[in-house]
């Protein structure tokens, strides 16, 4: 018994020990990947922001962020690699509609953003599988974290 | 391929411009700012000083002057209603009276006469899309522009013969002089483009259509404005396969890929359309028929419905609009209405899938989504028909479609509907909103979108994108029109407590203040969102337009304001119009289609939403004039000395020469004469005291590093700006008060758009606002450009460092403390040697250059103003005098270089005609100041502060009694008449013990949180 003890209190330890720093977004100087959508009739916009270690975090007037599921670490890392892999880092996409969709990279104040419109169709097939993938794990991350 | 592509191409983005104004030296050793310390020195009394500050930030930048007014010299008037060139937005003409049988020859005509103006040379032209008289018997023109046979992309006017006589000229023309060095005849050939744009496709098929008029690439080659230059590009608008269709543009010269954006599946579209969801297709006649079954609403419609086979769609075939003969049945209806379902499927998703709504028996009971879409449709077409002559959205009986049961990306119920460029979608409704098909007013509004996307097209971001959606809320209301009330009923009032949406009759909409996800908008300007979000709140920003149209109606009937308002969208307004384009439009549209009672009501709303009729409001008011005598120091080059004497010529003050020995620097002084700093030849700081009361004047190493460039202080003398010698891009900031310093990264703000400006080498001339918070100053920029020289030029940017209301240094962290004075330079053009006016902080004097000609400029950044003062052979380093009523300048001759002077008419920004005269010979860089002083300090918040504070008695020998209302003042600090803090401590209570101090005249500062204030007084 107090060896399970022993070997489940080293695992939990290492757990511990493996968790990423969380951060609080206010005072998060690295990169940050952002994509979201909205507009339309009301006007309501979805914003999210991911941090490179999975945390997201969602707003809905892109000044108030609030914290959800995070992404797993290695998803997050993957999709920060991706934008530039898909050369996306390359692109200067500005052209937002009725609704309109985004995807930015950038560190403080210097973002990279690609945007646009219409609802039905992406300007490119890299840029909307990589929007798509975001969209479908925030999806399932829009409830707070605990 | 396609990123290989755009790698490879993307160093060909930018244009060059040359620079001469300065010539760049390699840099030297970096310098660690954070090991700077400062020597002690005798630190003068701040003076009490009281005139309004002026955000830099929130100011409009200012527009270059055109090409045709730079080389002319002329006094020129940049306001609002010219574009980011110069170049008029509205022209007024007077020609013949009686214009009823207005000819193509005409609108030729008047262009012809208008070419000056608009700044268009031999080589353009303008070719007429479209002719139209209205019921006034006005005849309205709209054309693009074309330079030498290339038709430039994003330009084009509309012009308007009336008949009294008046014609006018509207739009956006870009000035011919732009497109000089850019070739017309493109190295890219058509096929290469294609091949490109093939190229990158993932998913190429080709496509094999029915009509002969499609074609899978069509390509026009046009002039396309990318990253604030024009590039010769090829556009092709290709379909990549049935499901997706791409716009590019492709450099024409180097084959760059500038940009690219997709447009849309058409469900069943006929002109160049395609089928997304093929269905078998059936000849007519089956035939229109009727149906009645409730909607959303619960009230019984009754609905155009179409028998096709042994089927009923939900298909309206029975408006005029309706072509029989060119329409394939149900799937393929020309000027048909139809209803589409979606199956709860996403449109940005793979598995969208879209099909008819179907009947076997005509009966549509239980089908309430389909019934209220269809018929809000409907009605929506018939008052575009009825109300405004106008034959469906595109003006050409094309069809409507109504997509329902539309899903989000996740598969999830949709509370939006929205317009994609083909179709209206409606999601089913989620906490906040109930099924979106079930409004009138939400139908309107999508297809009042389409309305404005075939005439004004208002790009989707900023003001314009904020008129888009204002045109979607007015049509709609005018749709649904028995309220003011956007969406009441879709939106939940456990959500929206206004009970809607939106409210054009009041846009607070009962909602807590600036809560714009519960239905509050701004209704006047100064509400104003300012920010990122809303693609520069498109649907917040609407709430000012909306509200005047509100205003408007009300006072001359809904009848009249909706004829004037779509007259403005359809006549007068382009793709690039903003809020005071829209004044102008719906003034001029009621002038045309009525009388003066109605153009009154038009400027009567817009000037109560805050949409003036010039430059707009906000005008800061100017600062006292300083009391002093009218002094100016100056650079003897001759006698390598610097030199103090009044304006009237007496140079006995001090003991002239004030310095020998040469400056690096010019000399920066403190707005009571007090104090000066500079940069001697052996790059130390110095720092010089003056004392007006005993004629004795000191002089310090400020720092003994010898490593500096330039310094400058602050008007209170509070603190010092300084560039180091190493040429890097860094201003660095010391406060004398809190002893703290902080460095500052100099960048071009425009990064963040994608549009580079080039990388900033080092700033060179510098001055700080008469509040201390900002420092403007000139910097060396560079950009790469495509034949591998890098291009330098000159330009202006403002530094915030400073916050009053924390009393600290601003971030550097993040990179938003740099703004520009002009938005755009033209290419070849530098400007730099910035310097305010004395007692207009929102006016300032430059160099202006461009090649070989020298102009000494000022501009006025409320009113977006351009003036020229003088035309100089070389730099001028200006400078105004103590009252801005002249304005002193390096002027150098064949007889040597001399200080010039030149009287400034009253706007400050333009210099009197023949004023100009030598001022002050073997003279340099000039500074004007003067020795009285005033309050520099003193803002709405802050002259409540004074009222509020009090001190007694005043003299007073033992205590100094405070009272203070309402602010929280935490400690104080008492300073003598040498500047030197001899008392300090917790503002425990109303009272501050002073008999340790001698007799003599000081000055109380008391420090808050955000506020501090200062108060003289006598110790007897």
């Amino acid at each position: 018994m107090r060896l399970f003890s022993t070997l489940l209190l080293l695992s939990l330890l290492s757990l511990v020990a493996c968790k990423s720093k969380q951060y609080v977004l206010a005072d998060y100087e690295g990169l940050v990947l952002g994509f979201g959508n909205g507009g339309g009739f009301t006007g309501a916009m979805d914003y999210y922001k991911l941090l490179e270690n999975g945390q997201l975090f969602r707003s809905t007037d892109g000044e108030n962020y609030n914290e959800v599921q995070s992404f797993d670490k290695d998803t997050a890392v993957q999709m920060f690699s991706n934008f530039e892999t898909l050369g996306l880092n390359n692109m200067r996409i500005n052209d937002p509609g009725n609704m309109t969709f985004f995807v930015s990279m950038g560190q403080g104040d210097r973002v990279q953003k690609l945007s646009w419109g219409g609802g039905m169709q992406t300007p490119d097939a890299g840029l909307r599988q990589y929007y798509t993938t975001l969209i479908k794990l925030a999806g399932q991350s829009k409830n707070p974290i605990k | 391929m396609r990123y290989l592509l755009l790698l490879l191409f993307s160093l060909a983005l930018y244009i060059p411009a040359e620079a001469q104004f300065k010539t760049a030296t390699p840099s030297h050793k970096k310098i660690d700012a954070s090991q700077i310390k400062l020597n002690t020195i005798q630190k003068a009394i701040p003076a009490e000083m009281d005139a309004e500050g002026f955000d830099y930030f929130t100011a409009p930048s200012l527009t270059a002057p055109a090409a045709s007014e730079r080389k002319n010299g002329a006094t020129i008037q940049i306001n609002r209603t010219k574009n980011e060139y110069g170049v008029p937005q509205l022209i007024e003409v007077f020609g013949n009276a009686n214009q009823s049988e207005v000819k193509a020859a005409d609108f030729v005509s008047l262009m012809q006469g208008s070419k000056e103006a608009l700044q268009q040379g031999e080589s353009s032209s303008f070719v007429i899309v479209s002719q139209r008289q209205d019921k006034s018997n006005h005849t309205h023109f709209k054309a693009d522009q074309y330079i030498s046979g290339v038709r430039v992309y994003d330009g084009q006017v509309t012009a308007h013969f009336y008949q009294d006589g008046k014609q006018l000229i509207m739009g956006r023309v870009i000035p011919e002089h732009v497109f000089e060095g850019i070739d017309p005849i493109a190295q890219i050939s058509e096929a290469d483009a294609i091949a490109f744009t093939k190229a990158s496709f993932s998913s190429y098929q080709k496509i094999e259509w029915f009509e002969s008029s499609f074609s899978q690439f069509s390509t026009e080659l046009v002039f396309y404005d990318h990253g604030g230059h024009y590039h010769l590009a090829w556009h092709v608008d290709a379909y990549e396969n049935l499901a997706e269709r791409h716009n590019y543009f492709i450099d024409a010269t180097t084959g760059a890929v500038l940009n690219t954006y997709g447009t849309i599946c058409k469900i069943h579209g006929h002109d160049h359309g395609h089928d997304c969801n093929a269905h078998t297709n059936i000849a007519p006649p089956d035939g229109p028929t009727t149906a009645t079954a409730e909607d959303l609403l619960g009230v019984n419609r009754t609905i155009n419905t179409y028998e096709a086979g042994n089927n009923f769609f939900m298909l309206d075939a029975s408006r005029p609009m309706f072509n029989a003969s060119a329409s394939s049945m149900p799937d393929d209806p020309v000027g048909g209405i139809l209803t589409l379902d979606a199956n709860n499927t996403a449109p940005q998703n793979s598995n969208f899938q879209v099909e008819h709504v179907v009947s076997s028996n005509n009966n549509w009971n239980g089908r309430r989504t389909a019934v209220s879409a269809h018929h809000n449709a409907g009605e929506s077409y018939e008052y575009f028909r009825t109300t405004h002559s106008r034959n469906s959205i595109n003006g050409d009986g094309g069809s409507l479609y109504s997509l329902i049961n539309v899903a989000d990306e996740n598969g999830n119920s949709m509370g939006n509907a929205f317009w994609n460029g083909i179709a209206m979608f409606y999601g089913n409704g989620d906490s906040a909103f109930e099924p979106l098909a079930r409004a009138l007013d939400v139908a309107g509004h999508e297809i009042s979108h389409g309305v404005v996307q075939n005439t004004a097209n208002l790009e989707y971001q900023g003001e314009s994108g904020a008129m888009n959606e204002s045109f979607a809320d007015i049509f709609g209301a005018m749709i649904d029109r028995d309220d003011w009330l956007i969406g009441e009923d879709v939106a939940k009032s456990s959500v929206f407590p206004g009970g809607a949406l939106r409210n054009m009759q009041d846009p607070h909409n009962n909602a807590p203040t600036g809560d714009y996800g519960r239905g509050w908008q701004p209704k006047h300007v100064n509400e104003k969102f300012t920010g990122s979000q809303d693609n520069g709140g498109v649907h917040i920003n609407s709430g000012i337009p909306n509200h005047a149209f509100y205003l408007f109606a009300t006072a001359i009937g809904k009848e009249k304001a909706e004829d004037v308002f779509y007259q403005a969208l359809d006549l007068y307004l382009v793709k690039s119009s903003q809020f005071v384009d829209l004044r102008n439009a719906v003034v001029q549209a009621a002038e045309d289609l009525y009388g003066q009672a109605e153009i009154d009501a038009a400027k009567s709303a817009f000037e109560q939403v805050g949409i003036g009729e010039g430059p707009g409001g906000n005008y800061q008011e100017d600062a006292n004039i300083n009391p002093g005598e009218d002094l100016i120091t100056f650079y003897n080059p001759a006698s390598d000395e610097m030199v103090l004497l009044t304006a009237s010529g007496n140079n006995t003050l001090f003991g002239n020469p004030i310095i020998s020995g040469g400056l690096l620097s010019r000399v920066s002084v403190t707005d009571d004469g007090r104090e000066m700093v500079l940069i001697g030849q052996d790059r130390l700081m110095y720092y010089i005291f003056l004392n007006w009361d005993t004629g004795e004047i000191s002089l310090s190493v400020l720092s003994e590093d010898p490593i500096w460039r330039n310094v400058i202080i602050s008007k209170d003398g509070q603190r010092i700006a300084a560039l180091f010698d190493d040429e890097t891009n860094r201003i660095w900031v010391y406060d004398f008060n809190s002893e703290n310093q902080r460095t500052y990264e100099l960048y071009n703000p425009t990064f963040s758009e994608g549009v580079s400006t080039g990388d900033v080498l080092y700033a060179d001339a510098m001055e700080f606002d008469i509040t201390g918070q900002y420092v403007v100053y000139d910097a060396i920029n560079e950009i790469p450009s495509s034949s591998g020289v890098n291009i330098e030029y000159w330009d202006i940017g403002f530094l915030h460092c400073w916050d009053r209301s924390s009393n600290t240094f601003t971030s550097n962290s993040n990179q938003n403390y740099i703004s520009k004075l002009f938005s755009a330079l033209p290419e070849g053009v530098s400007a730099g040697n910035p310097t305010f006016s004395k007692n207009s902080p929102f006016i300032l004097a430059f160099d202006f250059l461009e090649g070989n000609s020298y102009q000494l400029r000022a501009g006025n950044l409320e009113t977006g103003d351009l003036g020229l003062v003088f035309e100089n052979t070389d730099l001028s380093w200006p400078n105004y005098s103590r009252g801005d009523n002249q304005m002193i300048y390096n002027l150098s001759t064949l007889f040597g270089d001399d200080i010039g002077i030149t009287n400034l008419s009253g706007d400050k920004i333009n210099g009197q005609a023949n004023s100009d005269d030598f001022f002050i010979l073997n003279a340099q860089l000039g500074v004007w100041f003067s020795n009285g002083e005033r309050n520099l300090y003193v803002d709405t918040e802050e002259t409540i502060d004074k009222e509020l504070v009090s001190i007694f008695p005043n003299p007073a020998t033992d205590q100094l009694s405070i009272v203070v209302e309402d602010h929280d003042y935490q400690n104080y600090e008492i300073f003598n008449i040498s500047g030197q803090r001899v008392l300090a401590g917790d503002l425990d209570g109303d009272a501050i013990q002073i008999s340790g101090l001698q007799s003599g005249k000081y000055v109380l500062r008391l420090n808050g949180a955000k506020h501090w204030i200062f108060k003289s007084f006598i110790k007897q």
